[in-house]
């Protein structure tokens, strides 16, 4: 069985060879929206950053170097905002990633109901957000929400907790529903990966004897690791300069616990309108992402090559 | 080979047995976490004012309150604005899939310093917090002229999902053999010819998936809908459904539990069809055909 | 390819189209749109017959309503003001108008509204008003209260108190230990976001806060024993007399009212609009609640936010929006509108049309006769006040009220977070 998975990766590292050179033109349509949409704007954004931009009437507008940069070095409320937001996005995507790949390798068996699993698995997804985080708050109310009820029925203690209250539950809650709105899209993505695996090669691994774990490993693992790479990565990036969730379920509160930087950031532009301070701020929160993500997609890369 | 995988099957059969009762119990763990809040939901927009005002709310409503989504449909315009976000949305994914198909094609399987800039450049696009691009998009499509338009909502959400898409599909297709394109470039096909009939047949699922995602993120967008919407006519449903909120956590929870499911419906039934696209079956057939 | 030409092809006839319509039909006569976060059925129909009836009676310079949510007024309007595509009129609140007037997006009102200055009160005139121009016309708004269960008061035999300026901080406090027994807790008190309401109530005892006002920059935070008044008194409530239910403490404003309906505690502390939910109650079930008397400290003041009615400086038809505005606040439209949020209408003829509207109800009489002692919070003028509240304030309250620093860690907080802000 090994000298036929050998055989497949060491194939596959030669794929550099070009034998489809006119490929490039197909990219070309799709970055022309790209960048009058978004390379512009963009660009705009960046420079508001270096300005002291703020809401105003015919305000003149003036170039102030790294100011804003500087000033945030030492906003310690904005360094504590990051840090929950690290912890956040990092969090949501692993718990996500756990839970989303287990549902993925559930929903490829042959078990009954298949369909009827397959479109409840999106249902997070396909739910206004408007309406997911009041059907949370609603089903967590201390005292008289229905998972207290649960929790009283089967005896188990600590129902009465208000989960999006607390100063110690409120953050790892929103975490779990953040977990649940962001499963459909890897569950979904997976699945469609794995259901990608040539059904021969599925066949030829049998003929080999090897086993549901051995075909896990060195069958499914290698073929999502891409996927999973891109995913992992646009999920930090998405939770990170994302809050409306969170603004929904505490607010930022209680104490402060879940103030997420992008709130941070939008409260900065738009409820006090300092708009090159707010851009430092996602430019900051950028940049640190950037770098975080090119090492870990670099490690990935390493981690593929390796093998 | 068929008759080998068959033989195999006993053994498998034994095995499934074994497996079958811890993934069932997983199977119902799943269901419930992810149908409970949903559920919930439905039962909600069938309550009526008073009986949500009370402690302990049941999970069957105490009477079947019409009045909620009589409220939704006639006053609020809940058809109209269905009717934008489903042409917003469908014109979107049908944009995206066509300029994504080839493009993450082109990414996957072209030089690395190339690939390696376009997606440089696809994460950069995303980690900057929308609420900061808002005011700079605002204006490039006030420029473009379509502001208060759902063609310049077309617009924002294709620019918007095109990084998704392309960088999943750029995964989707790093997954397929070469081995496979260089048969059909042997054979004398075209570079057009192998992305069509070799590339997208073995990509399907994976067009699904992106295809799906860019549906629901557009149907469900709310902050440039609003920033860009100024007429009634034009907006969403996720506009809509915000208005059923007021300020300090107060809420209009029947009506908008109502709209909210109605607003969720059509998803759900897009996905039903498509879903089985994301079988197996029709691969395999693809792959032989 | 041939789809893409298809859709730029429908694309550009519907830009076209949109042109076309948006092009004024008459040369004399145009439209006017009026933002609004109405959302509730009783404030959306009034809105619409007020309106309609506009319309009827001014063809020439009509009224297009658009419906914005309450949520995110404020991104609506600001990008709508970098754009240059404002509304003509707009309603929303006067705290968050207050840094658009000092921004000069808004147009002064101060003529075009001098016939209503003597029906509404000072106090709420100047909320609506910045360096003496008045950039949003108070329209109603809400006040902090305590709602009893009469039931409840009955059966215990405890009177209910009623009058104006007759019950004392004091007093509430012994009738919520009065009715703290056999498990059940006297009041119920939504403090999820604590920070609004304490600086608020604040002025029931003098509390001032920023010193100042007028050198812009100059404004300085001082916390002394008045300040910390409001805020010890709901803490001695919560763990020294233990008569607030601690449930209650981390819901939202109107949290508590579920429990409150079924029995559970005989008062809740609330901002008034919650009366509405009341009388759905009261209706469906015969629900018997009435408002009390507002809490007296030194004084029975609260700093008021009303609803404001807005003219932009981007309108071109000025005037009209503000002859708009006057039939907006004329008594009986007003009075419509105010029932319909649960809120108090501003004018003195508005809030006789409205209390007309609910006879015999002594809850809506005494939320009526209240509006009296709504007034100015200076601290609403001052600049980053916002940022202040939402970045300190919001968290310091929330952790003293949870009981987890002590009022001299808060006060620190308070001060050191206001010399971090610029």
């Amino acid at each position: 069985m090994t000298t036929l998975l050998d055989r497949k990766t060491t194939k596959q590292k030669h794929k550099t060879k070009m034998y489809n050179r006119g490929a490039w033109k197909y990219a070309i349509p799709a970055f022309l929206p790209l960048f009058v949409l978004s390379v512009v704007p963009l660009s705009q954004a960046i420079w508001t950053a270096f300005t002291d931009e703020a809401a105003g009437f015919n305000v003149k507008v003036k170039f102030i170097g790294f100011d804003n940069f500087r000033r945030l070095l030492t906003d310690s409320m904005f360094w504590a905002s990051f840090k929950i937001g690290i912890i956040w996005a990092v969090s949501v995507t692993l718990l996500s990633l756990f839970l989303g790949f287990g549902l993925a390798l559930l929903l490829n068996q042959k078990l009954r109901f298949l369909g009827l699993m397959r479109v409840l698995s999106l249902v997070p997804w396909a739910m206004p957000p408007v309406i997911v985080a009041i059907m949370w708050n609603l089903l967590l109310r201390p005292t008289s929400g229905p998972i207290e009820g649960i929790f009283a029925f089967f005896h188990i203690p600590g129902g009465k907790t208000d989960w999006l209250g607390e100063f110690n539950t409120a953050f790892p809650t929103v975490i779990l529903i953040g977990a649940w709105v962001a499963m459909p899209i890897i569950t979904v993505s997976i699945l469609a990966a794995i259901q990608g695996i040539p059904t021969d090669m599925i066949e030829a691994t049998v003929l080999d004897g090897a086993n549901a774990w051995q075909r896990f490993r060195y069958i499914t693992v290698p073929t999502v690791r891409e996927i999973t790479a891109a995913l992992v990565a646009l999920n930090i990036i998405w939770q990170f300069s994302s809050f409306g969730l969170v603004y929904v379920l505490t607010a930022g509160g209680p104490g402060g616990k879940t103030f997420v930087p992008a709130l941070f950031a939008y409260n900065e532009a738009f409820k006090y309108g300092h708009f090159g301070y707010a851009a430092s701020m996602g430019v900051v929160m950028a940049m640190s992402i950037g770098l975080m993500l090119a090492v870990y997609l670099k490690a990935s890369k390493r981690e593929k090559a390796q093998r | 080979m068929t008759l080998s995988v068959a033989g195999q099957s006993v053994a498998e059969k034994k095995r499934r047995k074994y497996y079958l009762i811890p993934t069932y119990i997983a199977v119902i763990a799943y269901v419930i976490f992810l149908g409970f809040p949903f559920l919930w939901m439905l039962s909600t927009s069938f309550k009526s004012p008073y009986e949500l005002l009370q402690l302990h709310q049941s999970f069957i409503p105490k009477g079947f309150y019409w009045q909620n989504y009589i409220d939704i449909l006639r006053k609020r315009g809940l058809i109209n604005s269905a009717k934008n976000s489903f042409i917003i949305a469908s014109c979107t994914t049908i944009l995206t899939t066509i300029l994504a198909v080839p493009a993450g094609y082109a990414i996957a399987r072209l030089k690395k310093i190339f690939s390696g800039a376009a997606t440089a450049w696809i994460l950069v696009s995303q980690v900057f917090p929308v609420s900061l691009v808002v005011i700079p998009l605002f204006m490039a499509v006030k420029r473009v002229g379509l502001l208060d338009s759902i063609w310049g909502l077309v617009l924002v959400y294709l620019v918007a999902s095109l990084p998704f898409a392309l960088w999943m599909l750029k995964g989707y297709v790093a997954a397929i053999p070469v081995e496979m394109e260089e048969a059909g470039a042997i054979d004398g096909a075209s570079s057009f010819e192998i992305l069509k009939n070799i590339v997208f047949p073995l990509l399907l699922p994976g067009v699904v998936a992106t295809a799906l995602f860019t549906f629901l993120n557009s149907w469900n967008e709310f902050f440039y809908a609003l920033v860009l919407i100024q007429s009634p006519e034009h907006e969403t449903l996720p506009l809509l459904l915000a208005r059923f909120m007021g300020s300090e956590g107060q809420v209009l929870l029947g009506p908008l539990a109502a709209g909210a499911f109605v607003a969720t419906i059509p998803s759900l039934v897009v996905f039903g069809f498509l879903q089985r696209k994301l079988a197996s079956g029709i691969l395999a057939g693809a792959i032989k055909g | 390819m041939k789809k893409t030409k298809l859709f730029a092809l429908i694309a550009s006839s519907a830009v076209a189209a949109s042109l076309l319509m948006a092009m004024p039909a008459h040369a004399a006569s145009f439209q006017m749109t009026y933002l609004t976060p109405a959302y509730l059925p009783g404030t959306v129909a009034a809105t619409e017959r007020i309106v309609a009836d506009w319309n009827k009676a001014n063809p020439t310079s009509t009224v297009k309503i658009v419906y914005g949510d309450v949520n995110n007024m404020q991104d609506k309007l600001t990008t709508a003001f970098a754009g240059n595509v404002a509304p003509d009129i707009f309603q929303h609140e006067a705290v968050s108008i207050l840094p658009f007037a000092k921004q000069g997006y808004l147009a002064n009102l101060s003529s075009e509204m001098a016939p209503l200055r003597s029906s509404i009160p000072k106090g709420l005139w100047s909320v609506g008003s910045y360096a003496a121009k008045l950039y949003g016309v108070p329209t109603m708004t809400q006040t902090y209260t305590i709602f009893a269960n009469v039931d409840a008061f009955k059966k215990a035999g405890v009177a209910v108190p009623t009058g104006t300026g007759t019950f004392s901080w004091d007093d509430f406090r012994t009738l919520a230990k009065k009715f703290t027994a056999n498990g059940n807790y006297g009041v119920a008190w939504g403090l999820k976001s604590p920070a609004a309401m304490t600086m608020i109530m604040g002025m029931n005892f003098n509390a001032e806060f920023f010193r100042g006002l007028t050198s812009g920059s100059g404004t300085r935070l001082s916390i002394n024993a008045a300040e910390l008044e409001v805020p010890s008194r709901i803490h001695a409530m919560i763990y020294d007399d233990k008569s607030v239910d601690p449930a209650s403490l981390t819901m939202s404003g109107a949290g508590p009212l579920p429990g409150f309906l079924a029995g559970k505690y005989a008062m809740i502390f609330a901002a008034s609009y919650v009366a509405s939910d009341l009388d759905v109650a009261a209706k469906a079930a015969g629900f018997n609640w009435t408002a009390l008397p507002l809490l007296k400290g030194n004084t029975t003041v609260q700093g008021a936010n009303p609803q404001t009615l807005s003219v932009t400086a981007q309108s071109k038809h000025k005037k009209e929006a503000a002859a708009f505005i006057r039939y907006m606040m004329q008594d009986a439209n007003l009075g419509q509108l105010a029932l319909g949020e649960g809120l108090i209408p501003s004018t003195t003829g508005a809030l006789a049309a409205a209390t007309a509207q609910r006879p015999g109800s002594a809850g809506w009489k005494q939320l009526f006769d209240d509006g009296a002692s709504l007034g100015l919070a200076p601290f609403t003028l001052v600049p980053n006040y916002q940022q202040w509240k939402d970045t300190v304030l919001q968290p310091a309250m929330q952790q003293y009220i949870q009981g987890k620093i002590s009022i001299s860690t808060l006060k620190q907080r308070e001060l050191d977070g206001w010399a971090k802000i610029r």
